[in-house]
């Protein structure tokens, strides 16, 4: 690739050399095969990868994963390490969907016991769990009380009897980020996240049932209590109206910051300021408490998940209880150790649309998982497999404990809304044996699996170069959207 | 009816500014707006009337914010032309 001098220093691992450009302070690597490189190049995903590797403070280098396509600032797809304390923290790293996630819940069902009931199913998810842009939820809180879900996230959730103590154990961090302060989310932010707690939103927001049609590692997903043929249910949503609003906020903030501190960027949207700076102190804060509003939002919905399956499956199924799997944010940064030179050195990692994945032993995993490593949630596209797998010891060497998160955009909304229509979709969904409840069908349009990429072959690429390993494979049976 | 005022470091950051605070009051307030009436305008500083609509229902706007990304503001002849990109 001559346009961006694109070295393959081994399978699927391409290298940008820090010559490339004058601005570089390290080099710049993509992890793809030749057809997920092609898809890079045809939008400006391989410039923004370049950009970041001008933050003050990076370290090694900086990464793009896979699924990399073009975002605000960072590519999504991108992680980027700096060291403490000087290194900057930067909003566009994180991304404007703060605590982006994924959670994975499963049953003691299989999908055949359940395909009788299952339009009944799809029909109670879609009425108790408020989908579509705008959807307001039904709780209304006190501000005293709004302030314990941005300090506490889903323990906030545990105390109003929406979570169980192993859903908290089996969520990254805990659900909650230390630190978080509401001094510093604005009074905008709040309005915006005010009435959205336990709601889905839109875009390519969802609730989806899946079964597991692929165990790739037995023993591993025996302590996951995986198994083939299980009906399990994903959620993917975020911080709503408030984190864009935090994040908002802060890129505007940083504007002035880096103009008065000569910190020269080569995109406005990566503004930034160092960690330990009072602004870049009062961004962590804030995006803390964007991230725990994200964790309270999925353990909310995960309350009404299960309330939706009690509804159509109570005395039809001998079991309709669902346990946490596991939740994981793609887009968070976070204050992490790593070995750098062979030094252990205090990093904040940003990782925007990519996913934590630590190996085996890390810290921060609960006891059953550390044999194991931990479980990495990534959704495909509608009606396509969805993966579980696992973090590595190779992820922490090579990545930052890190991997992919997704399938990643190839079309934008506008064009896939041209080439799809959501009716035609829906009808080819279902006569896939897929249930579908969409609030739009345009909205349906914009997320078809044309859109994206093939997540199979991300997938493949992370499992290719070592930084996660497969564990099960799943296909819907049933999706809820907005 | 409603008179707003906002800032920004330059014209550009202005115009992000401003477009954001439109984007608010139009999901906070459940609003629409149709036309508005400069009262005070300069790089850094703008004021102004909004006439809008009350909704009854939120406005279902699918803009999610407004970014920073290839924002360019230029002056083409006698026309001014604004590259703004918005996030849905």
């Amino acid at each position: 690739m001559p346009k961006y001098d694109l070295h393959e220093i081994s399978e699927n691992v391409w290298e940008i050399p820090p010559t490339f450009r004058r601005d570089m302070r390290v080099p710049a690597r993509l992890y793809a095969d030749s057809t997920l490189l092609q898809q890079a190049s045809t939008d400006q995903s391989l410039e923004q990868l370049i950009n970041t590797t001008t933050l003050p403070g990076i370290v090694e280098r900086a990464l793009a994963m896979p699924d990399i396509h073009q975002g605000y600032g960072f590519p999504i797809g991108g992680v980027v390490a700096t060291a403490l304390p000087d290194g900057v923290i930067s909003p566009g790293g994180v991304g404007y969907d703060i605590n982006c996630g994924v959670r994975l819940l499963a049953s003691a069902l299989a999908v055949d016991e359940i395909r009788p009931y299952l339009e009944d199913l799809a029909t109670a998810l879609y009425k108790n769990c408020p989908s579509g842009v705008g959807a307001r939820g039904d709780l209304r809180l006190q501000d005293s009380e709004f302030d314990r879900v941005l300090r506490t996230g889903s323990e906030w959730a545990l105390g109003r009897g929406y979570a169980r103590p192993q859903d908290l154990e089996f969520t990254e961090q805990g659900g909650r980020i230390d630190g978080a302060d509401p001094e510093f989310v604005s009074p905008r932010a709040r309005d915006r996240g005010r009435d959205q707690i336990g709601t889905l939103g839109a875009g390519n927001h969802f609730i989806e049932v899946d079964s597991v049609v692929d165990i790739f590692d037995e023993a591993c997903c025996e302590v996951l209590g995986l198994f083939a043929g299980q009906v399990v249910i994903q959620i993917h949503c975020g911080s709503r109206g408030l984190g864009h609003q935090v994040c908002q906020d802060f890129v505007g903030r940083f504007q002035g910051y880096v103009r008065q501190h000569n910190i020269e960027l080569p995109d406005r949207e990566l503004v930034c300021a160092p960690f330990e700076s009072r602004e870049g102190q009062e961004y962590f804060h804030a995006m803390g408490c964007a991230a725990n509003f994200a964790f309270a939002n999925r353990q909310v919905l995960t309350h009404k998940i299960r309330r939706s399956f009690e509804q159509a499956l109570a005395g039809r199924v001998r079991n309709f209880d669902l346990y946490q799997v596991y939740d994981v944010a793609h887009n968070m940064a976070k204050i992490e150790e790593h070995l750098v030179d062979g030094h252990k050195l205090k990093l904040c990692v940003h990782r925007k649309g990519a996913t934590r994945a630590y190996g085996p032993g890390a810290p921060g995993l609960p006891a059953a998982l550390q044999k194991t490593g931990q479980p990495v949630l990534i959704p495909g596209s509608m009606g396509t497999s969805s993966f579980v797998l696992l973090g590595t010891k190779k992820s922490m060497e090579q990545t930052f404990g890190s991997t992919c998160h997704g399938a990643g955009r190839v079309l934008s909304r506008i064009k896939a809304r041209k080439m799809v229509r959501g009716e035609i979709l829906q009808r080819r969904l279902q006569d896939n044996g897929i249930v579908v409840r969409a609030g739009s069908m345009a909205g349906l349009a914009e997320e078809a699996p044309e859109a994206y990429k093939d997540v199979s072959r991300v997938v493949d690429v992370v499992v290719r170069v070592g930084i996660a390993k497969k564990l099960a494979r799943l296909q819907p049976i049933a999706v809820i959207k907005g | 009816m409603r008179e707003i005022e906002v800032a920004g470091l330059d014209r550009e950051t202005l115009l992000v500014n401003w477009l954001n605070e439109l984007l608010y009051l139009s999901e906070r307030f459940q609003e629409t707006y149709e036309s508005l009436e400069v009262l005070a305008f300069s790089d850094q500083r703008l004021r102004a009337r909004l006439r809008g609509t009350q909704q009854a229902a939120p406005v279902p706007t699918t803009v999610k914010a407004v970014t920073f990304h290839n924002l360019a503001i230029r002056r083409v002849g006698t026309e001014w032309m604004a590259t703004v990109v918005v996030d849905v």
